[in-house]
């Protein structure tokens, strides 16, 4: 796909300790478009949040991360500096997290934090003597996720803000840095049912405004069905299915994805599909497909090799591709 | 509702707390304010609310880990608000807890065998001899094989602790379990084997459950009625099946509508963002500043559960000014 904005290719991540090499990240492949949601979605150990920050490069460093090619806008990143990515990071890099308060300085206000942005992207821009000041920017930045107040919010520091209200503030940052590339770590995840809802509701205009790529990563099929174009399914480091997030709910193609959705809905008086056994081993898997173990349509051949992930056969948009050797072309 | 099927009430429980500590300032606010709620022997009965809404006080405050303020608690038919220790002691056998983390209430150092024996010696439930083999049984009813009796906490996953959590809990034949937050830390796949070990167990059993969530779906799937909580008060409690196709109470509706089965976000109420106003500061209800069809009556006295409720709602129970005068 040439049309990509962020082109991840061969992914791999490994953890290396004394109790051996963990492979965290198998092999992924990913394209995201400019303007487009790409969900990942899976469970924890899954490898979905490791392959977020591999390409942000924010991993620890007993991290070993291999990659064919990580490339904005064509631009390729795995041979950059760190202090290379760092300004980068800072400058054409969103990133909104679970723990909105680790984005914070806890020493400083809300109004430092929006303004070192705004004069950051003025700098970069060299359009700073034409702005508007920075505080009436970052009222109206505020005034537009819906904080009351907002001067009032400016000069409060993160501590003294509910964590809907920091994620709320944290998108407003990310307005006004006007970044290529946002990813987003399960940014609703520790917040309430209605606060989780205004705050994707945010998340769709924040989509609308930049024309950006997007990577939302979350273990929670329904968000990820509200919010994401097209969806990558991972289990145990490896994308099994990615589809448009449409026909993925519609008509799941992979095992894993049909039983996980199986696992959590269900319609009344009808009972929850569990999924038998745990997560493969991330120091000795299996030598076939990783999700064998647990699938009720294992055969024999299951075992022999890992399975490519290829286009699914008789697909119409060929948008969608599966992991799994009782699909594909 | 026959007397005897009434296995916990609760009446106007009130649970307050004063700031403590060494910068201890400011006023003592109710985390929970005057609830009253009925769990019947059998049912599961869910309470959902946000974080800060009271529900996993008011489950403290009936194990008595909290000293309710005001108000009563009667389990089987005994008042144990402030019933001593020693008299608590069997009350505490028949009503069980199950907690969200597993490993923190699970010794590390402890196998999962002893761990699951110790209450049977505690409480003298059987012979010495027998303790092996009813603790096995038991095992295997959860879904673990008696090898794990060998095992440490940390050497399971997620899934097969809570499975020995229950299983502990379920060892001193409870007539009421206390599920808190008990699937929230679990992966999908694993969430599902344990909501349904919760069901099987619940109907082989005829086990009342408190279940206490935060997860709307769960609520749906698992309880029999539930009852909706805002900022320590109950606003809300009906059948779940009846709840979750028309809620009454405007929070319940604002709360339920974030579940939609499009899941499509355009359509969805929003609520203003968090006021600055302490819900608890406020004299009448405290969902008044978001509320979508307040008047001004109700910004002066707090609406009392069931006083709102119509006679054609039978076991419904909506504490709200406006709701009943409206369709639902």
């Amino acid at each position: 796909m040439s049309d990509a904005a962020l082109e991840i290719r061969g992914l791999h991540v490994r953890f290396v300790s004394p109790g051996g090499a963990i492979e965290a990240v198998r092999g992924v492949d990913l394209d995201v478009r400019r303007g487009e949601v790409l969900g990942i979605i899976g469970e924890s150990g899954s490898g979905k949040t490791v392959t977020g920050l591999a390409v942000l490069r924010l991993l620890p460093e007993h991290a070993r991360v291999e990659a064919q090619a990580i490339r904005l806008l064509g631009e390729e990143l795995t041979h950059r500096s760190d202090d290379e990515m760092r300004a980068l990071r800072g400058l054409r890099m969103g990133m909104i997290f679970q723990n909105p308060v680790g984005a914070y300085n806890p020493a400083k206000r809300v109004a430092w934090h929006l303004r070192r942005i705004i004069e950051r992207r003025d700098a970069a821009r060299r359009d700073a003597a034409a702005a508007e000041p920075w505080r009436g920017r970052a009222k109206a930045l505020l005034g537009a996720v819906g904080i009351p107040q907002p001067d009032r919010v400016l000069a409060l520091y993160p501590h003294q803000l509910s964590g809907g209200m920091l994620q709320r503030i944290l998108i407003a940052m990310v307005v006004a840095l006007e970044p290529d590339l946002v990813v987003a770590d399960e940014p609703t995840t520790n917040l309430d049912n209605i606060v989780e809802r205004q705050i994707l509701q945010l998340f769709q205009q924040l989509r609308r405004r930049l024309s950006a790529a997007f990577v939302f990563i979350t273990h929670d099929m329904g968000v990820a069905h509200a919010v994401c174009d097209r969806i990558a399914v991972m289990y145990a480091g490896q994308v099994v299915e990615v589809a448009p997030a449409g026909a993925l709910f519609a008509a799941p193609r992979h095992p894993y994805t049909e039983a996980l959705l199986a696992a959590t809905r269900a319609r009344a008086g009808e009972r929850l599909r569990e999924i038998p056994g745990e997560l493969p081993s991330a120091v000795a898997p299996p030598p076939g497909c990783l999700f064998e173990p647990r699938c009720v349509h294992a055969a024999p051949g299951c075992r022999a090799a890992r399975p490519p992930i290829v286009a699914l056969a008789g697909d119409p948009g060929g948008e969608r591709s599966v992991r799994c050797v009782r699909h594909g072309a | 509702m026959a007397p005897d099927d009434v296995l916990l009430h609760l009446e106007d429980v009130v649970v307050r707390f004063a700031p403590g500590g060494f910068f201890a300032r400011g006023h003592s606010f109710s985390a929970v304010d005057g609830v009253s709620l009925t769990v019947r022997r059998g049912e599961v009965f869910g309470l959902v609310g946000e974080s800060g809404s009271g529900k996993t006080t008011v489950a403290k405050a009936l194990l008595r880990l909290h000293e309710p303020a005001a108000g009563r608690i009667l389990f089987e038919g005994t008042d144990i608000t402030h019933l001593p220790e020693r008299r608590l002691k069997p009350m505490r056998r028949r009503m069980q807890m199950v907690f969200q983390d597993p490993l923190a209430s699970l010794n590390p150092r402890h196998r999962i065998g002893d761990a699951l024996a110790a209450p049977l010696k505690l409480h003298r439930l059987c012979a010495p001899g027998d303790i092996a083999r009813t603790v096995d049984r038991m095992l295997s009813r959860v879904g673990l094989s008696p090898a794990f009796k060998q095992r440490f906490p940390h050497e399971l996953s997620g899934g097969q602790l809570q499975r020995a959590a229950i299983g502990r809990a379920l060892l001193l034949s409870p007539s009421l379990l206390v599920a808190d937050e008990a699937v929230s830390k679990l992966d999908a796949s694993v969430r599902a084997q344990i909501l349904n070990l919760f069901k099987d167990l619940q109907e082989e059993l005829k086990l009342a459950i408190l279940f206490i969530t935060h997860d709307l779906h769960v609520a749906r799937y698992l309880c029999h009625r539930v009852g909706v909580m805002y900022f320590g008060k109950l606003v809300e409690v009906g059948p779940a099946a009846a709840m979750f196709a028309a809620p009454r109470h405007p929070y319940t509706q604002a709360l339920l509508g974030t579940i939609g089965e499009d899941a499509a976000l355009a359509g969805a109420p929003t609520l203003p963002p968090d006021a600055f106003r302490s819900p608890h500061a406020a004299p009448g209800c405290r969902y008044y500043d978001r509320c979508p069809i307040r008047q001004p009556r109700c910004d002066q006295a707090p609406p009392v559960l069931g006083v709102a409720a119509t006679a054609s709602d039978g076991d419904r129970a909506v504490a709200c000014w406006e709701a009943p005068a409206r369709p639902a």
